[in-house]
């Protein structure tokens, strides 16, 4: 689109390098230049000119008249000849001089009118570029939107910089309409004039960075046509647009994904390939799973596109475990239109090619049904023969077999091809296809018999047991068939077997040394060969047919019987005279007629692995079409994966933040530690009660939300605190307890513990409890049965801890109560709270209601100076449950939590970088100096680290 | 991505054109005209169409096709769905997509066509946004207009659906009596082979609505056995992880009808295909020019429940040329011209003890030509009301965010989809 845009139309692209076929030329102009503006100029017409003229005068009137009314039924009737495809252009200079009518529907269709005829009389079509220029200043939004809409449609040279300035105002428009109409604007300049790129790449990198789902899909859409290989423009934009993807339209959503997939494709490493060298020790790039889980619910769409998006971004980009989701997905689009349907079976035959195991479990959804369209059998047949293996094949051969008495002709043979293939593909079930072909000789319908004997005579090539019943058989069969191809197929077989057939044979050809003259031209090809071949195996009895034949071969109408007559008399019939050359060929003509013939292949159309993104039109085609972007291999090194992080003050998911430090070491140890959390992203159960809309008034409050993953929810995603330590194994002689918070906030208002017992004892370890002994109550871990050496086992506890930071005293058990020991859990008063999202206002707002006592106030450590301010956000995340507040001004820091008891209590922490100040606003006075101690120490003990 | 779109009815004219770009000149359907006169039935014209220059992407919907013209790289199935969505506009717009329909009309039509695309990326594709943006001609509200002098049917506000975050639904609905209904529709798609036994057999469901709730409603439909929906697709609006989590359907609706979800039942083990047919077709006789055709119908309906609307279809081969017949219930009709055997029965009556219905009698051959050597498949269409094959059943319907207590109102139906008996 990008570049065939601008290309005058009547010139001849050759863009997808194909002639054109035969009847073009016959037909005269075919993409030419047979537009409207030649009839408009063709005196030829002029009788039913001159009273389309009279016609077009009373519109005129009706257009200068000064009634809404009038004008609107005018224009009515002139956009009715426009969509019918007549010319109306004549009536331009009326019509636009209603450009400034007041009545909306007259100034639409006016609009509409421009659009189509601007280019074509572009001198009047300038007139009305000042009314839009106004327009574009109008307080209404849609008014200025479709201004811009129609300004940039107008495809008139003299005023792109006038659209080009328009476009510039229009990003930065206050209504998200007008933006996205922008975006939409941005490939119409393009294509008007390529030498804009510079300056419309600005424009799009500023509606990447737009935050509303309006815009990104169209941002996008400009992206792929004006820059497609800038991928440097995404990084900053990946996350965001990952987040935003459910709720893009989904026109916007089948853009991105492919997009994405082709980042994924150069950013990050081979899925497969890692898997292999690392085993599993290796997780995906957290970036990279985001992806994958964001865009996983999109599978439901009920926009077939989209669907495709995603399959085909699981299929090019996803680990292999994944396919299954992504065929049971695609075979549901079956049932959609048979438009759908054909173009998802032309993708789905591409990968029983290349894999058929992942369709095997679906065979029966490609059954064919006698009311598919005819291309829509034939490709499902083609899949059901990739699909075909040895288990599954009798079951196939009885369907096949139907399909071959179905009054569709072209079904059936298709069905009998289909069998060959089976054959050739599963050695072991030759014989029951051979059976079962010969069979079908019998039928009544001479396209099947004919093409049975064509398959028949292909297996039998590749047999190498001895069927010379079966070509008798045949030989026998040849006088009822009338089909060309099929008698050439038995001649072919009969004269390469002649020596197994030795009497049959040699009556053969002297039958059809009598009918050579009527027969078509590829029998009588074979005709000679079998001549020449009985001729050298059995010179006896067919030398004389075999010099009858060739005779008559000489003198044929076709020039390939006469060449090959001439080729083969000499080799076959030496000239006694000659005797030097024929003696040579004498001894080797059995060689050369009689060679062993390689078997001919026969494949699926996608036999070969298409280099073509799956579901493109040009996977479709199998042809390079323009625009076509190729998917990149996949990187062989890691790249810069820090090239995604966000800056704060909105630091993303922690886990990305810690991701996005670098340190490839520190990377690992990261990634260890989170696993189980990232194991959990993957699926979509209730891990996170809070962030599943249990409760009906939360749902209520935020109806917005399709897929219930709305942004804030992925900020809430839980990162589990650092270890702490409840029994160490020397005082519990060998046992180790270790606990950590994994942040879950619980319904109930208690706070999780995860606790890792490990047996560093030389004996395993029998029935190992946890009991509840004083303090807050506690909802005990499940017991452990045996803990075997040097093995370690997680178990989950929750305990009521409200807001007080009271240890809870513990008994731990193990050996039946053999072994006993005390220990205590005393939380961190940041493990105490739950993340709160909420705009940048609210905060400053609600953390303003808490003033005076509720503040507490004190600087930063010295040492935090040193850390960025992700590395901050990340030390104060991580000593204390809090999420940031996206919106922050820059140089400050805002969290937001509240605490967990049954009635909460909200916790503001501010960093204040410039003042060096940490506020802590809580209403409980205690609470937060504690915590602005904790947080002090934990900044400090994060700065020293550095 | 989409340059120009045409529509084309079935003798091949070309009604309607509308250009996103530069002007594609008509010549360029003579490609496609050609693949139509290739091809038996405007059916089997393949979606995708290729020209030196053009790609012709096209689907073929109520008489008519419906071509869109690329000139580079699309999904294809973007360029599908778009055309299929445009037809749906048409159809909520003014209930039916016709030719008649569409030319009657026309300019709101290509106001319309002019709003879906810009610059041939889809712009506004919500019916409940473009009915607001274009208003649909009513005729209680043209003999308005007349009243009051207003004389547009487009809006000069943009719809506040386009920028709320629920842009499925228009703002402002407001109705007397408040409504909600429920199609639950399941069709079951299966072959039978000629001894009875169902080589395959799906059934897939859907569940289309038709809300008519003031403000903004919030509603929860529930299930009685959840477990039975695999596979499901949903309407944008449902809540997706509601749906994963706790099997079922949390939405704000749009306004109007739609479909809210798709799905395919899970059967696990046999599935009950609610008839049987006992068939004989044969084509050669010993008496001479004449075939045999007996069919029994054994209808096997759910206890309490009827089959409705059954019409059998058998497309004959080219030899036969009529049929003469007994029908012991309904009516048959042999269609010479494209061959087809049609047998509408119409409501079994199990009651009555009507048993079963069977056609017998001779089929005429035409002189001369060979005596076919296939067997025909016999398609089947029923419906039963009142009962979903699978089993699937609403528990409730609950409405939050509103304070009226609405209808509602649940019908199941199972039909037959691609049902198909092999002779």
């Amino acid at each position: 689109m990008s570049n065939g845009g601008f290309q005058p139309y009547n010139s001849p692209m050759d863009q997808l390098g194909l002639p054109p076929p035969d009847h073009a030329s016959s037909t005269g102009s075919q993409d030419g230049d047979r537009g409207t503006r030649s009839s408009a100029a063709d005196p030829a017409g002029s009788a039913f000119f001159s009273g389309d003229f009279k016609k077009h005068d009373d519109l005129r009137a009706m257009l200068e008249s000064s009634k809404d009314s009038q004008k609107l039924e005018a224009m009515r009737r002139i956009i009715a000849m426009v969509a019918k495809g007549k010319d109306c252009s004549d009536l331009f200079p009326s019509v636009v001089k209603n450009v400034v009518s007041k009545n909306s529907e007259v100034k639409k269709l006016v609009y509409v009118y421009l659009t189509r005829y601007a280019e074509e009389k572009q001198d009047l079509a300038l007139l009305s570029i000042a009314t839009f220029q106004r327009a574009l200043k109008d307080p209404n939004q849609l008014i200025r939107a479709s201004a811009l809409r129609v300004l940039t449609s107008i495809r008139v040279p003299v005023i792109l910089p006038i659209q080009t300035l328009a476009l510039q105002d229009a990003v930065s428009d206050m209504s998200a309409y007008v933006r996205k109409t922008a975006a939409l604007a941005i490939p119409k300049i393009y294509s008007l004039d390529p030498e804009t790129k510079p300056q419309l790449m600005g424009v799009i990198e500023k509606l990447l960075a737009d935050k509303t789902t309006l815009v990104v899909g169209v941002a996008i859409q400009a992206f792929e046509e004006i820059c497609p290989n800038r991928i440097d423009l995404i990084h900053k934009n990946y996350r965001k647009l990952c987040e935003l993807l459910a709720d893009v339209q989904d026109w916007g959503q089948v853009v991105i994904i492919n997009m994405l997939t082709r980042y994924v494709r150069t950013q990050f490493l081979d899925p497969a390939q890692q898997n292999q060298e690392q085993e599993r020790q290796n997780p995906l790039d957290p970036d990279h799973e985001l992806l994958l889980r964001t865009v996983r619910p999109l599978f439901q769409s009920q926009n077939a596109a989209v669907v495709m998006a995603v399959a085909q971004l699981y299929y090019h980009c996803a680990p292999p475990g994944y396919m299954n989701i992504v065929i049971r997905h695609l075979v549901r689009l079956l049932r959609a239109s048979p438009e759908v349907q054909s173009c998802v079976l032309t993708s789905l035959s591409a990968l029983s090619a290349s894999s058929p195991h992942l369709l095997s479990g679906h065979l029966k959804c490609f059954y064919i049904h006698s009311t598919d369209s005819s291309s829509v059998k034939l490709v499902k047949l083609d899949i059901l023969t990739n699909l075909a293996t040895d288990s599954n094949f009798p079951v196939l051969l009885r369907e096949l077999q139907a399909y071959v008495s179905s009054p569709d002709s072209e079904l059936a043979s298709a069905a009998v091809r289909a069998i060959g293939r089976c054959a050739s593909q599963l050695p072991d079930t030759t014989d029951t296809c051979l059976n079962g072909l010969v069979s079908l000789l019998a039928k009544k319908d001479e396209s099947v018999v004919a093409e049975a004997i064509v398959v028949i005579k292909k297996l039998l090539q590749v047999q190498t047991s001895d069927h010379s019943h079966m070509i008798v058989d045949l030989a026998r069969l040849v006088d009822g068939i009338a089909i060309p191809r099929a008698r050439a197929s038995i001649l072919w077989l009969i004269g390469e077997y002649c020596d197994r057939i030795p009497k049959i044979a040699p009556d053969v050809l002297r039958k059809f040394a009598k009918s050579f003259l009527e027969e078509e031209d590829q029998v009588k090809l074979q005709i000679v060969n079998l001549a020449a071949k009985l001729c050298v195996c059995n010179p006896k009895q067919a030398r004389l047919l075999a010099q009858y034949v060739l005779n008559l071969a000489k003198y044929d109408q076709n020039y390939d019987i006469r060449d090959r007559s001439r080729f083969l008399r000499p080799l076959v019939l030496p000239d006694p005279s000659v005797a030097e050359p024929t003696l040579l060929a004498g001894k080797r003509v059995k060689k050369i007629l009689l060679a062993p013939k390689p078997a001919p292949e026969v494949q699926s159309r996608f036999a070969e692995n298409s280099p073509f993104q799956l579901g493109s039109l040009s996977h479709l085609l199998n042809l390079r079409l323009p625009g076509y972007q190729a998917l990149p291999d996949w990187p062989a090194e890691q790249p810069d994966p820090s090239v995604r992080a966000v800056a704060a003050p909105a630091p993303a998911p922690s886990s990305m933040a810690a991701y996005s430090r670098g340190g490839p070491k520190e990377q690992k140890s990261k990634q260890k530690q989170q696993q189980p959390a990232e194991a959990s992203l993957l699926d979509f159960g209730p891990t996170n009660p809070t962030a599943a809309p249990a409760a009906p008034s939360k749902s209520t409050s935020r109806p917005v939300d399709p897929f219930g993953l709305m942004p804030d929810d992925l900020l809430l995603l839980p990162t589990p605190s650092r270890m702490y330590s409840l029994v160490n194994k020397y005082s519990a002689s060998g046992l180790q307890v270790d606990y950590s918070f994994p942040r879950t906030c619980l319904a109930s208002g208690r706070i999780a513990l995860s606790l890792v017992f490990t047996n560093h004892s030389s004996a395993p370890m029998r029935h190992v409890t946890l009991q509840h002994a004083a303090g807050p109550a506690l909802q005990p871990p499940e017991p452990i049965d045996t803990l075997e050496p040097g093995v370690n086992t997680t178990r989950q506890a929750e305990v009521a801890w409200g807001d007080s930071t009271t240890a809870c005293q513990l008994l731990l058990r193990w050996d039946n109560g053999a072994q006993e020991i005390r220990a205590s859990v005393q939380p961190p008063v940041g493990e105490l709270l739950a993340p709160v999202t909420m705009s940048a206002q609210q905060f400053t707002t609600e953390s303003g209601k808490l003033k005076g006592l509720n503040e507490e106030k004190g600087r930063i450590p010295e040492a935090a100076s040193q850390l960025s301010d992700s590395d901050l956000a990340e030390a104060v995340r991580s000593s204390a449950n809090l999420v940031a507040v996206s919106g922050a001004p820059t140089g400050q820091l805002w969290f937001a939590g509240r605490s967990c008891a049954s009635r909460p209590i909200p916790v503001y922490v501010a960093l204040d970088r410039q003042a060096n100040l940490l506020r802590v606003h809580c209403e409980q006075m205690t609470l937060g100096s504690v915590l602005h101690r904790d947080l002090c120490s934990g900044i400090a003990a994060a700065a020293s680290k550095k | 991505m989409i340059h120009s779109i045409f529509f084309i009815n079935n003798s091949g004219d070309i009604f309607l054109e509308k250009h996103y770009k530069r002007v594609i000149p008509k010549s360029i359907c003579d490609y496609f005209f050609e693949e139509v006169t290739k091809n038996s039935s405007p059916e089997n014209v393949p979606p995708i169409i290729q020209t030196p220059n053009h790609i012709l992407i096209s689907i073929y919907r109520a008489q008519m096709h419906f071509v869109a013209v690329c000139k580079s790289e699309v999904p294809p199935l973007f360029v599908i769905e778009f055309l299929h969505r445009l037809a749906d506009i048409i159809k909520d717009y003014f209930d039916e997509v016709s030719e008649t329909s569409i030319k009657d009309n026309v300019v709101i039509v290509y106001e319309l066509l002019d709003e879906v695309l810009d610059n041939g990326f889809p712009l506004a594709t919500e019916s409940n946004i473009l009915k607001e943006l274009i208003r649909p001609p009513n005729l209680l509200r043209s003999l308005a207009d007349t009243m009051t002098g207003r004389n547009s049917t487009v809006s000069a506000t943009l719809p506040t659906g386009q920028l709320s975050n629920i842009p499925w639904r228009r703002s402002g609905v407001k109705y007397a009596n408040n409504e909600a209904y429920f199609d639950i529709v399941e069709e079951l798609d299966a072959i039978v082979d000629k001894f009875g036994g169902a080589v395959c057999a799906e059934v897939h469901g859907s569940i289309d609505c038709l809300i008519k709730l003031s403000g903004v409603p919030d509603l929860t439909l529930s299930f009685v056995n959840s477990r039975l929906i695999e596979d499901a697709s949903l309407h944008p609006c449902v809540r997706h992880r509601r749906f994963e989590v706790e099997r079922l359907l949390s939405f704000v609706p749009p306004d109007g009808g739609f479909r809210l979800m798709a799905y395919r039942a899970s059967c696990h083990g046999n599935l009950p295909v609610p008839l049987d047919l006992r068939h004989t077709i044969s084509f050669k006789q010993a008496s001479g020019n004449s075939g045999h055709l007996e069919l029994t119908v054994i209808p096997r309906p759910p206890s309490g429940r009827q089959l409705e609307d059954l019409v059998l279809t058998v497309p004959m081969p080219r030899a036969v040329s009529g049929a003469s017949l007994v029908a012991s219930a309904g009516k048959y009709s042999y269609d010479t011209a494209s061959r087809t055997l049609v047998w509408t029965v119409g409501r079994l009556d199990s009651q009555k003890g009507a048993g079963s219905p069977t056609l017998c009698g001779t089929l005429v051959m035409q002189t001369g030509a060979p005596v076919p050597d296939c067997r025909p498949s016999i398609l089947v269409s029923f419906s039963i009301t009142g009962w979903t094959i699978s089993g699937l059943k609403v528990n409730r319907l609950d409405l939050h965010g509103e304070k009226y207590k609405p209808f509602k109102g649940v019908k199941y139906v199972t039909k037959a989809g691609k049902l198909e008996f092999r002779t």
